[in-house]
């Protein structure tokens, strides 16, 4: 299909440029982190909700540009198919996105 | 339950995840059928850690490598995104059904559909050449892609049966954190009959987004231990990288063994794992 090259393209850049910032805040999160809590012990063999403390906060910040990465592949193939008139493929990513979306804000 | 300093600890990690991104770049799986049993088994995470960041890993894994594959021109971006529909689905599922069964009967049942995946995978479709039934001529489905210096055309069918792997493989990846590559290759190369290359980066273009949709309801039920993620996620970024470079270079027939050979052995794991009632 015409035109389907560049969106291929501008996808892998999105998707490319996503992950190394998201790596980058998560090496830079991982330095403070392991600065501040190094010296400490392991614990993950017991279940407790995740602790964001001050110097996790960073490497949260890492974690959800990494999730968020694909999901703003979604979100651009929604207008990139549109603005190539390709309703069906438009509403297909469209779809997709509320799918994830929906786990977010309803965890079962 | 083994003691160790954080710093040790991540270390260990980073580069066990590293051999693991190696791994499961090179053969479209993710990195997380291998992470999940290393942080388990070997290191003693409590399970719901490990699929929380061996998701974020995944996620990282399939969307570092997409972009070569999307820039040769490898992967059919419309049959990903369409699949998506029900990988997403299906990883909303299986996210909801972690609650429901015990781990070590989800861990057997999927030992066994790999088991028996494994087996068949030499049964293999023709590469080109073959006509795209009716419903994928009407989606658009089928494509063309670069083998042996030129642009091939290939026809793509049997949508709906692809789709209801796909559903499957999504919710595997939301039950056991993994991005269910081997079932997505599986469901594209030998129900829809996409040529094998296709078949596996188009499978990696999907992992990423089915592994959001899990890890969507794995953050918000705080599974997802960020000093954990960390280097699971750099590791597998950094041997994942290597892997798709040589992904390029390898022929199919060297691809498939390799595929099925860590499809055989990821199986005998599952197996004994959850008849031991690890999981």
């Amino acid at each position: 299909m015409n035109g389907d090259n560049r969106i291929e393209r501008q996808m892998g850049k999105l998707l490319q440029v996503g992950v190394a910032v998201s790596a980058a805040v998560m090496a830079l999160g991982g330095i403070l982190y392991l600065a501040g809590h190094g010296r400490d012990t392991v614990a993950l063999s017991t279940f407790h909700k995740a602790a964001w403390t001050q110097s996790t906060r960073v490497l949260q910040i890492g974690v959800l540009l990494m999730i968020a990465t694909p999901v703003l592949r979604v979100l651009f193939a929604v207008f990139a198919f549109a603005k190539a008139q390709d309703w069906l493929y438009s509403a297909v990513a469209a779809t997709v996105l509320a799918l994830i979306l929906w786990g977010f804000v309803h965890p079962a | 339950m083994i003691t160790m300093t954080v710093v040790e600890f991540s270390t260990v990690v980073l580069a066990g995840s590293a051999a693991a991104g190696f791994l499961g770049s090179l053969t479209g799986l993710g990195g997380g059928m291998v992470i999940v049993p290393l942080l388990t088994l070997a290191l003693g995470v409590d399970i719901r850690y490990a699929i929380g960041a061996s998701l974020i890993a995944v996620i990282a894994t399939s969307s570092g490598s997409a972009a070569s594959f999307l820039r040769q021109r490898y992967a059919n971006i419309r049959a990903g995104m369409l699949l998506e529909v029900a990988t997403t689905s299906g990883a909303l599922l299986g996210a909801a059904l972690t609650a429901l069964l015990p781990g070590s009967a989800i861990a057997l049942i999927f030992g066994v559909v790999l088991l028996a995946s494994a087996l068949t995978a030499g049964k293999h479709s023709v590469d080109e050449g073959e006509q795209g039934d009716k419903l994928c001529e009407k989606l658009h489905l089928s494509n063309a892609y670069p083998s042996h210096g030129r642009m091939v055309e290939y026809g793509v069918r049997h949508l709906p049966a692809g789709f209801a792997m796909m559903a499957g493989a999504g919710a595997l990846s939301g039950l056991l954190g993994i991005g269910s590559g081997a079932v997505k290759v599986l469901a594209m190369d030998r129900a829809m009959r996409f040529p094998f290359k296709v078949s596996t980066t188009t499978s990696n273009f999907m992992i990423g987004v089915t592994a959001a949709a899990s890890a969507g309801v794995y953050l918000s039920r705080g599974y997802i231990d960020p000093g954990l993620a960390m280097p699971v996620t750099l590791g597998v970024l950094g041997g994942a990288t290597l892997g798709s470079k040589y992904l390029m270079r390898a022929p199919v027939r060297l691809l498939r063994n390799l595929f099925r050979g860590v499809l055989l052995l990821l199986a005998v794991q599952m197996i004994w794992n959850g008849a031991k009632g690890v999981f």
